[in-house]
């Protein structure tokens, strides 16, 4: 506060993840003056509870609660949030650290994005949700849950598919695959042709790397990508073809381009693209190059490549056939004509052949090209009855195939390779073999025969290898074996040349030595000043998508060169990025569809196309194959869908800042055990097995089945469910060792919360001990059981089946008699523990703290918040298996501790807002402005928003409607402000989305503006009218007309709202001088500020100074002697001993307090710690016996050194006070202390003997492990059921036991020689007391009730009083310990401010009309209105919460809610009854 | 109060309006008076869930539904609209 820092220390915390424990920490340390970085690794926060569908033992909505809190959390002016941010280094010392952030791209803006998920309806690519436990689907571009905080949409973008990376043109094969897949074939094609102009082509005969990539392969077959591509264009030609796309009207520089083959027409519509005036020119008469001349018809048809190529030349593309580069003009003729620039791409023209012998061209002898070109082009060629055909690539299988068509009969493929290392590709093989064709590999040609000049044969040697050990061609040959081929027709496929005729046409181009034209490997530039080069005439003979690439790359090198950029630079390549490869886990295989081809009858003698192409619904099936490897495909779609314009596909993908903060709070959470593991239970096996948390999902209104109980194998109702506990926990082969102290109650509400969604179920819950340990948690679990019918089976499955033939369970378990039990179930749940996550481990070394074996951070029963690092704290199920009040306590408590290291640097990060002064509108007449939002396509698509504007701009006192793109972007924002002061405008209606979020947003505009904030008010006609009437635009425009007009009515009538505010007094009043009111009292005064402890005994210390040591061993007594040592020198706690509080007065923030020694004290909160006490118990023989004792009797017998003889028997009995009528609570503690003390005797003399009788054994969390310890220890457990208690009786000098034992079905009889009571813990007799005088609430066992049993536990509804340790519940120090550093933290929150401002939104009393009827006084919750001196009633508005009871209440209506007045309520009904046409009914 | 009480039952019921018939096309105009924190949530969660309900429910948004004054409930019947649902 004023107190200004003089040290180094930071105001500002880290809290690292944001669940509900970092949450209530971020609120309380923002509210208190400290800076807050909430870092989260998702892409929102909300953590675990925000999946879950209720809590226990309420049954109030999860959603519900914690949606309010990440509101507050996303709007506080002093929180920001790092989403899908990780922490990844920390220097430094407590109250100076230095934390690294890794910062993962999000892909949107979350400034700019509206959340109105049009992106969502238009993202092709869907996944697991991982929110909804892969029960449903997400898409690749998604909000993680509806209610998300932040609420903009992120892009999951894992790296690249493999099927792009190999692509060398980089077309994008996931993104048309996943269109097409979705039925979306125009967007596919559209995605194809962004990088490859001939879709039709290569989707026949590309080479297809992507295939060779597609990580399908790896499971079963490659997706059949490349033919999808030609089922688009066939779609295309029957939707009627190619449309002319919209070109650059401003035209740019002439272009040559010079051969019209892949590479030359792709860099040819690249450019005009781009709007350059591109000239092709074409040494042939057709265009096409290869695909046009070499490529035989029956693989890909003429017709085909003829459209393909007009398609391009419908980008305004000129083509000049017949010209030949150095034949019909030169690159000078060019320039003089204006071209700036010139593409060579001729490609490779000149067949390689052997010498002939001779001058004559002998009869019968061919090369490829010429071949296949005269074949093409319809010429004559004749071939012979024996064909033998030298080459083994892809082209000599063109050339023997298309031998076979022309007549030959007796075809050969003769190659110097062997069988498997022939070029020519697999699948091309596979159609030579199908129609007959011989291979006959390894020879190499000797030469040719020829008679009368005609050939008649080949002679050819024996070749025994083809490279050389650099794997370079290098051909050895047997010289000695030889062969003979005869043959009437020979032609030569083994390589094309350039033909470098060309070269004439242009002075000074660099060649190679093998003719190829020297360009470079990036630009493709060549050394004469703006010619480039490339296709196969640079590369040698390559595939068309090479060619394809070469052109992409050659028409971005000639924009740069034209438009004066450097030519290198950023161009960037896919393959620079991450590949992705998904994991394979879990997917089931499915065969590749196969391609319709013709019959090879059908084929003999005709040049038809021999594959046929896919139908729609084999195109969509084949694509559906698709994995969606890297989540997002990258096909831009939802780019062109933001209006907002806030997704950029281009953002740096991670990046690190450094944050200086004071301290550090770790809150990460836990993980869910995976019960694959125990595969017995089935679960990933049989689709009804499900985890806990998946049924959470499936009982959520918001689920993937909305409520309804479906079992997800088939989508039945399930009607008996069963419940298997402890999967993953108390467990060290399989799991986890200790227990996970939340299972037994989740288990126990979903069994409760199913029945309540459908009647007819019948829930079992298998289980081993029911752990209802805390607040009314066995009240729940006798309701479930008497009230709900719920079964318990105390006994563990062993197996899980699937029934032949069905998808019901059969479980198979034993009965406590031992008898084997198989039943049959609907569903089978398996209640999962929790377990640290995989980064626990390496959080806790960036941070540098000391962990548990078990991962959890070290800590003690002591200081259960702090970890073995100052200035870091842990909290939450990070620090050990908890259930939310007990994360919540503990978030309070962390940033009770970071307060104490910073309360002398608070306010010194923190932001205000500077706000211009308030503009006086009294005596105006309302003028309202209105704005109806599109909300993108979201109201727009289904609301006529025209026709809105249009009903309401007439309506009086309006002066200002107008229709907004997005009303909550910065630019409408600042357009309403400019309006507000021209046109005067003095109240404002925004017409869009729901007020629960975004009326902050625009209070805090028009206040800008300066207008009171509560002259705003919204219409909520996107969530409440366009999102659920969709396809109904009439009734859904008549609705929101409605829907403004009603707002318009209460809008008229909003007035100005002054908020008060109040001093506070920044001292606190502690109630009880037990630990948790020393350690309450010690935190508040290290965060500075002074307190007052009145306790009623003469000394402080409380229950615990009956306390020796803990379960770990802890010794209670130093640490108590030490606590009351640090209370008493502390300077700014006072001690009142032997007092009692007599009377307080006064408010949060003023309170006046009068003790029974008339000490007078003014604070402005109060902590009530009056602690417990212990159960004294009158049964069995208690009173009687002298060996009948407590266990804390027996612990101060061990302190003070018994040693227990061999053969000393001691037989505990346990919940003795406890858990039955009328005290049918557990006292939580006393399952340990009797482990703790059995442990103990055991230890000391392992001869004793030990017996604990017990009904459950509730050793919850990491406790658990002393329960082994114990059973290791030879300590005997025998259950007793609270209707068979055992029986104590005196026997000699001896007690004797008897008790049923289950196991072995029959009456146990022990004798012992001592009988240990476990007695149970009872509320303070002061409570009551207390209770009166603060007017707070007590449960029937007459703890406190705290406000809110989740998520306010040291809350009470009246506002600064707070409540801590036993008076609130039974507890374990530790857990004392956290509570009473979370009220400290609650209560920070209060004293740091200077002043408190009231709420606006509260009721207000017209005290002339009040008849003290005491209506109101009876009905409010908050207890604002008194009696006031003068004995009327009077309102302390500082209370008063605005919930309107009063106002409903109050017969003389003198209680008006601001805001929501009568009037104005009155006014929204009566407009809301206006019909548009008279009622049907008259 | 004893002769309202002792007045004939038949008497008093015929005093009130016949029930109307109601035709098939009848499309109710019914406002919902909803808590600002669980039903008018809820009604907001069912738009983001796209789930559908007929135009003629339109919500009025109350800080809680202790708020709610029967005034209300009778001034939205007197002025004709055909029902009124309360949700918190």
């Amino acid at each position: 506060m004023s107190e200004k820092a003089s040290s180094n220390k930071k105001g500002s915390v880290l809290i690292i993840g944001g669940g509900i424990g970092g949450m209530q920490a971020a609120l309380d340390l923002a509210d208190s003056g400290l800076k807050v970085h909430l870092v989260q690794k998702e892409s929102s926060i909300g953590g675990m509870m925000s999946a879950l569908d209720k809590t226990f033992p309420t049954g109030d909505c999860a959603m519900c609660m914690i949606s309010p809190k990440m509101v507050d959390v996303g709007r506080h002016l002093n929180i920001d949030i790092h989403s899908c941010s990780e922490m990844v280094g920390l220097k430094g010392d407590a109250g100076d650290f230095t934390a690294t952030i890794l910062k993962k791209a999000r892909y949107v803006d979350p400034k700019k994005c509206t959340g109105c998920e049009a992106c969502v309806q238009k993202c092709p690519v869907t996944a697991d949700s991982e929110f909804n436990q892969e029960l449903a689907k997400r898409t690749a571009i998604s909000r993680r849950y509806a209610q998300a905080v932040p609420g903009a949409v992120a892009i999951d973008k894992k790296g690249v598919s493999p099927c792009r990376i190999e692509c060398p043109a980089e077309v994008n094969a996931h993104a048309y695959v996943t269109l097409t897949a979705r039925g979306r074939f125009a967007e596919a094609l559209e995605v194809v042709r962004r990088n490859n102009p001939f879709p039709a082509s290569c989707g026949r005969v590309c080479a297809h790397p992507c295939e060779s990539g597609c990580r399908r392969k790896d499971l079963d077959d490659p997706v059949s990508i490349c033919y999808l591509k030609r089922f688009l264009t066939d779609w295309e030609d029957q939707q009627g073809g190619f449309k002319k796309p919209v070109l650059p009207a401003e035209k740019l520089e002439k272009i040559a381009v010079i051969g019209s083959g892949p590479a030359g027409m792709t860099c040819a519509r690249d450019l005009a693209l781009k709007g350059y005036q591109v000239t092709v020119f074409e040494k042939m008469s057709v265009a096409g190059g290869m695909l046009s001349l070499a490529i035989p018809g029956y693989r890909l048809p003429k017709d085909v490549v003829k459209k393909e190529i007009d398609t391009i030349l419908a980008h305004d593309i000129e083509i000049k056939y017949n010209q030949a580069l150095g034949r019909d003009f030169t690159v000078e003729d060019l320039k003089k004509q204006g071209y700036q620039s010139v593409y060579i791409a001729v490609g490779t023209q000149k067949a390689i052949r052997m010498p002939v012998p001779g001058d004559k061209e002998p009869e019968g002898i061919y090369d490829c090209l010429d071949f296949l070109r005269k074949a093409n082009m319809g010429e004559t060629v004749t071939v012979g009855n024996k064909v033998v055909v030298i080459g083994g690539g892809n082209v000599a299988v063109d050339v023997a195939l298309t031998a076979k068509r022309l007549g030959g009969k007796d075809v050969k493929m003769v190659c110097l390779e062997k069988c498997d290392e022939m070029p020519a590709h697999e699948w091309e093989l596979e159609q030579v073999r199908e129609e007959g064709i011989a291979i006959d590999n390894s020879w190499g040609m000797d030469k040719l025969r020829i008679e009368n000049n005609k050939v008649t044969g080949l002679d050819v040697k024996r070749c025994v290898s083809v490279f050389d050990e650099n794997k370079r061609f290098s051909p050895k040959y047997d010289e000695c074996a030889l062969n003979f081929f005869e043959a009437d027709t020979i032609i030569f496929a083994i390589g094309m040349g350039v033909d470098t005729s060309f070269k004439k046409g242009i002075e000074g181009l660099d060649l190679m030595p093998n003719g190829r034209i020297k360009a470079d490997p990036i630009t493709y530039q060549t050394n004469v000043e703006g010619v480039f080069a490339g296709g196969d005439s640079v590369s040698g003979p390559s595939t068309i998508i090479q060619a394809i690439a070469a052109g992409i790359q050659a028409a971005e090198s000639i924009d740069r060169f034209l438009r004066g950029k450097d030519l290198v630079v950023d161009r960037h390549k896919l393959t620079e990025r991450e590949k992705y490869t998904k994991d394979l886990e879990g997917i089931k295989k499915s065969p590749r569809k196969r391609m319709p081809m013709l019959s090879v009858a059908e084929r003999e003698g005709n040049f038809q196309e021999v594959a046929l192409g896919f139908s729609e619904a084999d195109a969509i099936e084949e694509a559906s194959r698709c994995l969606s490897c890297a989540g997002c495909c990258e096909c831009m779609m939802c780019v062109a869908e933001c209006q907002a314009k806030a997704i950029n596909h281009e953002m740096i993908a991670e990046e690190n800042i450094d944050l200086n903060i004071g301290a550090v709070i770790l809150a990460p959470g836990l993980d869910k055990y995976d019960p694959k593991v125990r595969g017995e239970l089935g679960f990933g096996r049989w689709p009804n097995v499900v985890t806990s948390l998946q049924f959470e999902r499936i009982l959520s209104a918001s689920g993937p089945y909305q409520g309804v109980v479906t079992r997800p194998g088939d989508k039945k109702h399930p009607i008996k469910i069963a419940w298997i506990q402890c999967v993953g926990s108390r467990d060290k082969h399989n799991a986890n060792p200790w227990c996970s102290s939340v299972c037994c109650m989740y288990a126990t509400k979903q069994a409760v919360i199913a029945k309540e969604h459908d009647k007819r179920i019948e829930p079992t819950i298998f289980y081993m001990d029911m752990r209802a340990y805390g607040k009314d948690f066995d009240k729940y679990v006798e309701r479930a059981k008497n009230e709900y019918g719920v079964r318990y089976l105390r006994t563990m499955v062993s197996a899980v089946r699937e029934e032949p033939g069905t998808t019901d369970l059969n479980l198979r378990y034993a009965l406590e008699d031992g008898s084997l039990v198989n039943e049959t179930f609907d569903l089978v749940v398996l209640s999962v523990g929790l377990e640290p996550h995989k980064d626990a481990a390496k959080l806790g070394e960036i941070c540098g703290i000391e962990m548990s074996n078990y991962l959890f951070p070290k800590t003690s029963t002591f200081e259960p918040v702090d970890s073995s690092r100052p200035g870091i704290f842990v909290t939450g199920t990070y620090q050990g298996p908890k259930d939310i009040p007990e994360t919540v306590m503990q978030g309070s408590a962390v940033a009770s501790q970071s307060m104490a290291l910073l309360g002398e640097v608070r306010w010194t990060e923190t932001i205000k807002k500077e706000l211009p002064p308030e503009r006086d509108i009294s005596g105006e007449e309302p003028r309202l402005g209105v704005f109806v939002c599109s909300c993108g396509i979201n109201i727009a698509g289904t609301v006529d928003v025209a026709r809105v504007v249009e009903a309401v701009k007439d309506i009086p006192n309006v002066v200002h409607v107008e229709n907004t793109l997005y009303t909550c972007s910065q630019d409408s924002q600042e357009k309403i402000k400019q309006l507000i002061k021209e046109k005067g405008i003095n109240r404002v209606l925004v017409a869009s989305c729901t007020p629960r979020t975004h009326t902050p947003l625009f209070q805090d505009t028009i206040r800008e503006a300066g207008l009171n904030k509560y002259l705003f008010e919204l219409a909520d006609i996107r969530e409440q009218c366009s999102w659920c009437h969709m396809g109904q635009r009439e009734e859904a425009t008549k609705k929101a007309i409605w829907l403004v007009k009603m707002m318009i009515a209460k809008v008229k009538l909003l007035q100005p709202i002054q908020t008060e505010t109040v001093g506070v007094t920044p001292r606190c009043l502690v109630i009880g001088g037990g630990v948790a009111g020393m350690t309450t009292a010690l935190s508040v005064a290290d965060q500075g500020f002074d307190v007052h402890i009145v306790e009623r005994d003469r000394e402080l210390g409380g229950l615990a100074r009956n306390l020796y040591y803990t379960l770990d061993g802890s010794d209670v007594q130093a640490f108590l002697r030490s606590r009351i040592t640090q209370v008493t020198n502390h300077p700014r706690i006072s001690v009142h001993t032997n007092v009692e509080v007599q009377n307080t007065d006064g408010f949060v923030g003023n309170f006046q307090t009068v003790l029974t020694d008339g000490t007078e004290i003014d604070h402005g909160t109060i902590i009530i710690t009056t602690g417990g006490v212990q159960y004294q118990p009158t049964e069995y023989l208690y009173n009687e016996s002298d060996n009948v004792i407590t266990q804390h009797e027996l612990e101060k017998k061990i302190f003070d050194g018994l040693q227990p003889q061999a053969n000393e028997r001691y037989v505990m009995i346990q919940c003795v006070g406890s858990r039955e009528e009328p005290n049918q609570y557990c006292s939580r503690i006393c399952c340990q202390d009797a482990i703790k003390n059995a442990i103990e005797i055991k230890e000391r003399n392992p001869k004793a003997q030990v017996a604990i009788l017990y009904r459950d054994m509730r050793t919850y969390g990491l406790r658990e492990d002393y329960y082994a310890k114990a059973r290791d220890l030879g300590v005997l457990f025998v259950r007793y059921d609270v209707d068979k208690k055992p029986q104590v009786e005196k026997s000699g000098n001896k007690l004797r036991i008897r008790t049923w034992d289950y196991l072995l079905n029959k009456e146990l009889v022990m004798d012992a020689d001592w009988v240990v009571l476990s007695t149970g813990l009872r509320p303070h007799p002061t409570t009551e007391k207390v209770g009166q005088l603060y007017k707070v609430t007590r449960n029937p066992d007459g703890y406190f009730l705290e406000a809110h049993v989740k998520l306010r536990p040291v809350d009470f509804p009246s506002e600064g009083i707070f409540v801590s340790g036993l008076a609130h519940a039974p507890k374990n120090l530790d857990e004392t310990i956290s509570q009473a550093l979370a009220a400290a933290g609650r209560a920070g929150v209060v004293l740091s401010h200077e002043r408190l401002a009231v709420s606006g939104l509260i009721a207000k009393q017209k005290r002339e009309l009040c008849m003290s009827c005491l209506s109101c006084m009876r009905i409010c919750p908050f207890g604002s209105p008194y009696i006031d001196e003068d004995g009327k009633v009077s309102h302390n508005e500082i209370k008063c919460h605005g919930c309107g009871l009063c106002a409903g209440i109050c017969p003389a209506k003198a209680f008006q809610v601001n805001g929501f007045r009568d009037d104005q309520m009155l006014a929204m009904i009566d407009a809301a009854a206006e019909r548009e046409e008279d009622g049907v009914i008259n | 109060m004893a002769t309202v009480a002792e007045a004939p039952a038949k008497e008093a019921a015929s005093s009130v309006e016949k029930p109307h018939d109601i035709p098939e096309d009848f499309k109710p105009n019914i406002l919902a008076l909803a808590c600002h924190y669980c039903a008018f949530a809820a009604a907001d969660l069912a738009g983001v869930m796209r789930l559908t309900y007929p135009t003629g429910v339109k919500v009025i948004r109350m800080p809680c539904t202790g708020r709610l004054d029967h005034i209300y409930v009778l001034r939205a019947f007197e002025k004709g609209v055909d029902g009124v649902f309360v949700a918190g």
